[in-house]
């Protein structure tokens, strides 16, 4: 599967079919209104091409039978006023068509995003997701996502009205035939259609070489020999400005270079990304304009031979030919189109499938009782979980009970499980063996958001968003302004913010520029103190920090602490630090190590364990400043 | 800043007005050089391009012709199937040309993205630092990103149809003016007015280019860097904001189709009369063409020929129209470009790899290079090498002062990253609100061999210090020496060989390790392994079967090496072991480990740093107390300095500082002696 990509492979005419079927539906279903406006457009376009032919053959046509230049210049005046006006409204749809798709395909790129707010944490972090949306992005790679979709439909419909147009427009024409050239012409006309059909081969045969570099996955050896970083580090995605530190101080400039511009220097390179997909555009391009060429010029060969062998009016002329070409080129678009479109379709089942995905988690359906003397407690019994794909047991065999008010501390090496556990406890995932109990039910049987609403959260690795800062706060475009500045003052941000007030929009600010060009500056102490302030404002009866100042200097630290009681005040409370020092206010400490609750106690009874985790933590640390 | 003005009418390095032929020129140029051959392509495409539709309208005329004068078979083939022929012929090399060069022309863009990144790591580190240079970054590569919204493209592709266009503009001229130059000045006209009536239109458009913008841009910040960001999922689900998200997203949309809706609305003047102006000229054409066949001066053959050609007139105008709005833009997004290139270099790629690279972009560069004179350091008396210094270096700071000033306060990348690494360390710790002075007049030697701790709270200048003393920094004023020299009398590429530096952000390329490690596309097998055995990284690989030329991360090979955080950190050690410069030079790494693993990487650092200068900074005070002398920074000044005893002898700020750490320890310390 590594080898070449599926979407190099031919797939049967019927799901094909079913593919384009998908890729329309999901058309409608964003613009019901998309398709049928997509559809009366191609017939105005078809529809005033055919009008100018059938009037240049019906002038030269009467000029030829030598009518009344007056008569006859009216009626050329009237029709192309009438055409005018078809053209006119065709490109007013047109206009309001274009209009559509951008929105559609807008709306289109989000649906994914959107839908990653809908599914399981799990499913979100896991390789599977991961290489759905490799391959998405893989397959979007070449093309313009929705927007080759759009193209091919309107090309496809084109080609279907000019088809129709041609045999209706002949028709008339073809009572002349039959004169003495009958085998003759249908000769050439046979020859013109397996010329054309030859081309479609060549086309196809070349098409496919230009789509391998497209569609071709390298392997790894490829990879090794191929793959280059321009595009990531240049777009600094994988490669930040202050990687250029590094970059100066160890000389990596040439290596940096050899990784992003002179691996392209290989003939292997060269023969792979340009000379040989190269050929490929070229021969797509050149059957491609043999067809087309041959079809008009085919056209007007064969239609002059006719009218000298069988007296086809000299208007006819025109017309027959036009029809003739209109004919041979509507075949070949519907065969290019059909193709085109089964790919542009192909290339959206990978959306397709990830917005089908739904969430696997056990949901459970039992509301959550709101106390209000906060009288809960957690039980955690016998849990083990790994996380997916992975092999080793992240949390093993894991009981611990917490009531209500009591304040836990976690500590424990780097990947001892300690985040883990608040990623069990907030259902981000759900343990492979053991439960979790609140008040002695199983947490899975809670409806989720509901569940979630008894934790008030701050990760290690918090996020804000260049949103307003209220919002931020509140997590919700409703808010409660007294709530909102309550809080913030309550986590140690009220000195700013009074400065915000002053000369700034205070709580409506929005943090940072990536929203709105006015966005104010935060340090990344204000940053914190509005990460916890989101947690205090959701004022939920569990309050779980995971080691929320790892960044921060030894005073603002301390700052932090300061507040802490103030923010956890009554409440259940798990804290996760690697400063040992900043467990004091735990009675309870719980130590992890190798994904297993290795010790539980007060500070002075895990001491005691001499050859204890917690002892040598705490003396890695402590040793320092007990010399004192 | 000093250079950067290689066309005088800008008055900032940042812009560049280069004119449209002036940028034609550029690429011209760029591609004569890169790769001759696409010219020649283009040259064919611009000659069969405006050749095969004129070609096109002869067929119908000579077919008319033909059947009208009732030629015999072998004339009829003779002549309409060798012009059929032709037709098909030319059809074909414009469509193998105009496909084929496609590839050819995205490996040239390739090559102007990944010059212009490259570029990046030439400019003094502390102009990458900018707003205004991230920003021209940021509108250089966007200019070049997007596959055929390019600026190559843009010129390339709008170049050759304006001059396609032209040329058969000129050949349909011609064909008309036999028959009427009246009716030729006419239509000449018609299109004019044209011209002009849909460059108002693009211009009325151009009003909502701006607010069409902002939109775009929080759409995407929504989806792509909220809703779809892995590592704000767990505050999505948990803060149940997906509501919140969803509403403002909404709200965007709503002001976008309100924005088309009004845009529509607007043009709409324009479309009309222009296609009115079309329908008349038409009518007109037809009714005078007939005229003229009633009165015998055009046949049939004559009528569709010329018919053809006046119909032709508002296609051509049209592609005109919009190639010119491509060229315009492209231009436009190439003086961007070329206002990053043109940045004053801190060295030139011939310095950096000591040789000649044929062919390569940095050719372009080159031409402008006489107007860049290097860094902002003084290169004048660049005739010392580092060799010449004698090891451990004594670094002495002389009058040392260094601003922020020039750095835009309302930093959207500072904030980008700080959103994204959310734990709030940034690069610019110390300049927390762009307060700009950070030193004046500092100073201070660090002898030779000395290992110096720095402390103080965020902001106060420890991360300024370490880039100054690494060269990633150039004090404003005063000087910086090294063993008594100034430090400029060097080449900056020597000056950062004497360091290795650790700093906050960890960068591990997805390179070969050994590349990874090295840094170099060549490095010493058996000095490299030392240094991770050093690092204790030589067992840990050697358990996974990981070999020097295995795969950092899996980007390439799926069986390609991870590491955990603290792992990390080792690599990152083996890395500044394997440099094993003079100089070790640690910006607080270990703050998300473990305090075990951070005592043991403090250890390490300690062992391997002998006979070498060392400076460590940390926020855990304890880690840094067993340096020779301590430093306590405040407000860009040494408040307090002596060794770890001294200052808390001394009892002040430090000892404040290391009491606030200390106190639960020392207090638990204290009840344990009690209890013996």
């Amino acid at each position: 599967m590594n080898q070449e990509s599926e979407l190099l492979e031919r797939l049967p005419f019927r799901q094909r079919l079913s593919h384009i079927r998908a890729t329309l539906g999901i058309l409608k279903d964003m613009d019901k209104s998309y398709l049928p406006c997509q559809v009366i457009f191609c017939l105005m376009q078809t529809g005033a091409e055919y009008g100018a032919l059938l009037l240049s053959g019906y002038v030269i046509n009467e000029l030829a039978a030598g009518a009344d230049y007056r008569g006859l210049m009216r009626a050329a005046v009237t029709a192309c006023i009438l055409l005018g006006i078809l053209k006119a409204g065709a490109s007013a749809l047109k206009a309001s068509i274009i209009v559509k798709r951008d929105l559609i395909s807008r709306r289109y790129d989000t649906l994914q995003q959107e839908k990653l707010t809908e599914l399981d944490f799990s499913m979100i972090d896991s390789p599977r997701l991961k290489e759905m949306q490799e391959k998405i992005q893989r397959n979007n790679n070449w093309g313009a996502g929705m927007y080759t979709v759009f193209w091919s439909v309107e090309h496809f419909l084109t080609g279907v009205f000019r088809l129709i147009g041609a045999v209706a427009a002949g028709i008339p024409v073809l009572r002349y035939l039959g004169g003495g050239n009958a085998l003759p012409s249908a000769c050439i006309m046979a020859g013109l259609l397996v010329f054309l059909f030859l081309s479609i081969r060549v086309w196809f045969h070349y098409q496919k070489i230009a789509q391998y570099m497209m569609f071709h996955n390298l392997t790894t050896e490829e990879k090794k020999r191929l793959y280059d970083y321009m595009w990531w580090y240049a777009s600094l995605e994988a490669f930040r400005y202050q990687n250029g530190k590094d970059v100066r101080i160890y000389q990596g400039y040439d290596i940096i270079k050899y990784w992003v511009q002179d691996r392209e220097k290989t003939r292997e390179w060269r023969d792979y990304f340009v000379n040989r997909p190269t050929v490929g555009y070229a021969g797509t391009g050149a059957a491609q304009g043999a067809m087309s060429g041959l079809g008009v010029a085919g056209a007007y060969l064969l239609v002059a031979w006719l009218a000298l062998a069988g007296g086809i009016p000299v208007g006819s002329v025109i017309l027959f030919a036009g029809c003739l070409a209109n004919l041979l080129e509507g075949i070949t678009i519907l065969v290019f189109e059909f193709q085109e479109l089964g790919l542009a379709s192909r290339k959206q089942m990978a959306i397709l499938e990830l917005l089908s995905l739904s969430e696997e988690m056990y949901q459970g359906s039992l509301p959550m009782e709101k106390r209000s003397d906060g009288q809960y407690t957690i039980e955690f019994s016998h849990v083990s979980f790994r996380y997916p794909g992975s092999e080793s047991w992240a949390l093993r065999d894991f009981s611990l009970k917490l009531n209500v008010g009591e304040k836990l501390a976690i500590v424990g090496r780097n990947g001892s499980g300690k985040t883990t556990m608040i990623k069990l406890l907030c259902r981000l995932y759900d343990p492979q063996e053991g439960v979790i109990l609140v008040n002695g039910v199983d947490i899975r049987k809670f409806r989720k958001e509901e569940y979630v609403k008894l934790f008030a959260v701050v990760f290690q690795d918090f996020e804000l968003f260049s949103l307003m800062l209220a919002e931020n706060v509140a997590a919700s475009t409703e808010y409660s302004e007294d709530r909102v500045e309550r809080c913030l003052q309550d986590v140690g941000f009220g000195e700013r913010l009074a400065g915000l007030k002053k000369d700034g929009e205070g709580i409506r600010s929005y943090l940072y520029q990536d929203y709105v060009d006015s966005g104010i500056e935060i340090s990344g102490g204000e940053a914190q103190k509005i990460a916890i302030a989101r947690a205090v404002y959701r004022e939920a009866p569990f309050v779980l920090l995971d080691e929320p100042t790892a960044a921060l200097d030894p005073l603002a630290e301390a700052e932090i602490y300061s507040n802490f009681d103030k923010i956890a005040g009554e409440k259940t409370a798990v804290y996760i630090s690697h400063r040992l020092s900043s467990c004091r206010f735990c009675k309870k400490i719980a130590v992890f190590d190798g994904g297993r609750l290795v010790q539980l106690g007060g500070h002075e009874e895990l001491l005691a364990e001499e050859e204890g985790t917690y002892a040598k933590l705490w003396n890695a640390q402590a040793r320092y400043y007990q010399m004192q | 800043m000093k250079a950067g003005k290689a066309q005088g009418t800008a008055a900032s390095p940042y812009e560049k007005h280069y004119s449209i032929l002036q940028n034609t020129a550029y690429y011209f140029r760029f591609y004569q050089k890169s790769m001759p051959v696409f010219l020649w392509l283009v040259l064919v495409e611009i000659l069969v391009g405006a050749a095969a539709p004129f070609i096109g309208i002869y067929l119908p005329k000579l077919a008319l012709d033909l059947v009208t004068e009732g030629a015999d078979v072998k004339r009829l083939l003779c002549r309409l199937g060798g012009l059929g022929l032709l037709y098909v012929l030319a059809r074909m090399v414009l469509g193998s040309v105009s496909e084929g060069k496609y590839c050819l022309y995205n490996t040239r863009r390739n090559e102007l993205i990944s010059a212009l990144f490259l570029k990046s790591l030439r400019v003094p580190y502390r102009d990458t630092e900018k707003q205004e240079v991230k920003e021209l970054y940021q509108k250089s590569f966007e200019a070049m990103a997007m596959g055929d919204g390019s600026s190559l493209y843009g010129m390339t592709y709008g170049t050759l149809s304006i001059l396609q266009n032209i040329i058969s503009f000129m050949l349909y001229s011609t064909v008309l003016s036999v028959l009427s130059p009246v009716m030729v000045v006419l239509l000449l006209s018609l299109s004019l007015v044209q011209y002009a009536l849909n460059f108002s239109k693009i211009k009325c458009l151009e009003r909502f280019r701006a607010s069409g913008a902002e939109l775009g841009r929080r759409r995407r910040y929504l989806s792509n860097r909220v809703m779809g960001s892995v590592k704000a999922a767990k505050e999505i689900r948990l803060f149940g904001m997906k509501e919140w998200l969803g509403k403002l997203l909404d709200g965007v949309f709503a002001e976008m189709k309100k924005q088309e809706k009004t845009k529509r609305r607007s043009e709409n003047v324009y479309v009309q009369v222009s296609g009115a102006l079309t329908v008349l000229r038409d009518a007109g054409a037809y009714a005078w063409l007939i005229y003229q066949v009633f009165q015998g001066t055009i046949g049939a053959g004559d009528f569709v020929l010329y018919f053809g050609a006046v119909t032709g007139f508002s296609s051509f105008v049209e592609s005109i129209i919009q190639s010119v709005g491509m060229v315009r833009q492209g231009s436009n997004g190439l003086n961007f470009y070329r206002a990053y290139m043109e940045l004053p270099e801190e060295f030139s790629e011939e310095e950096i790899l000591e040789k000649e690279v044929p062919g390569s972009m940095s050719g372009i560069e080159r031409t402008e290079e006489g107007s860049v004179p290097g860094s902002a350091s003084g290169e004048e008396g660049r005739c010392r090498h580092v060799e010449e210094l004698c090891h451990p270096i004594e670094i002495t700071f002389q009058d040392v002062s260094f601003s922020y000033a020039d750095l835009n306060p309302h930093d959207g990348y500072f904030a980008a990253h700080s959103a994204e690494s959310g734990s709030g360390v940034r690069d610019d710790a110390d300049n927390p609100a762009g307060s700009g002075q950070i030193f004046r007049h500092f100073n201070l030697t660090i002898r030779g061999g000395e290992k110096v701790a720095l402390v103080g709270v965020n902001g106060a200048g420890k991360t300024t210090f370490v880039k100054l003393l690494c060269g990633i920094y150039e004090p404003q004023e005063g000087q910086i020496l090294l063993n008594g020299i100034d430090r400029r009398e060097f080449p900056r590429g020597e000056v950062y060989r004497l360091f290795s530096a650790v700093f906050q952000e960890k960068f591990l390329p997805p390179f070969k390790v050994g590349e990874s490690v090295s840094m170099q596309k060549e490095w010493e097998q058996d000095r490299l392994w030392k240094a991770l055995e050093n690092a204790g990284l030589k067992n840990l690989f050697q358990e996974r079967d990981i070999t020097l030329d295995s795969y950092y991360g899996k980007y390439i090979d799926e069986q390609g090496v991870e590491l955990s955080g603290g792992q990390e950190q080792r690599f990152l050690l083996a890395r500044a072991l394997y440099k094993d410069a003079p100089v070790l030079v640690l910006d607080e790494p270990t703050a998300a480990l473990d305090p075990i693993a951070e005592s043991e990487i403090y250890d390490s650092y300690l062992k391997f740093s002998e006979n070498k200068t060392a400076v460590f900074i940390s926020h855990r005070l304890a880690s840094t107390r067993f340096s020779d002398r301590i430093l306590l920074l405040d407000g860009g000044e040494i408040v307090e300095e002596g060794t770890h005893q001294e200052l808390m002898d001394r009892g002040q700020r430090y000892a404040e500082m290391f009491q606030v750490q200390s106190s639960y320890y020392a207090k638990a310390a204290k009840e344990k002696e009690a209890f013996s």
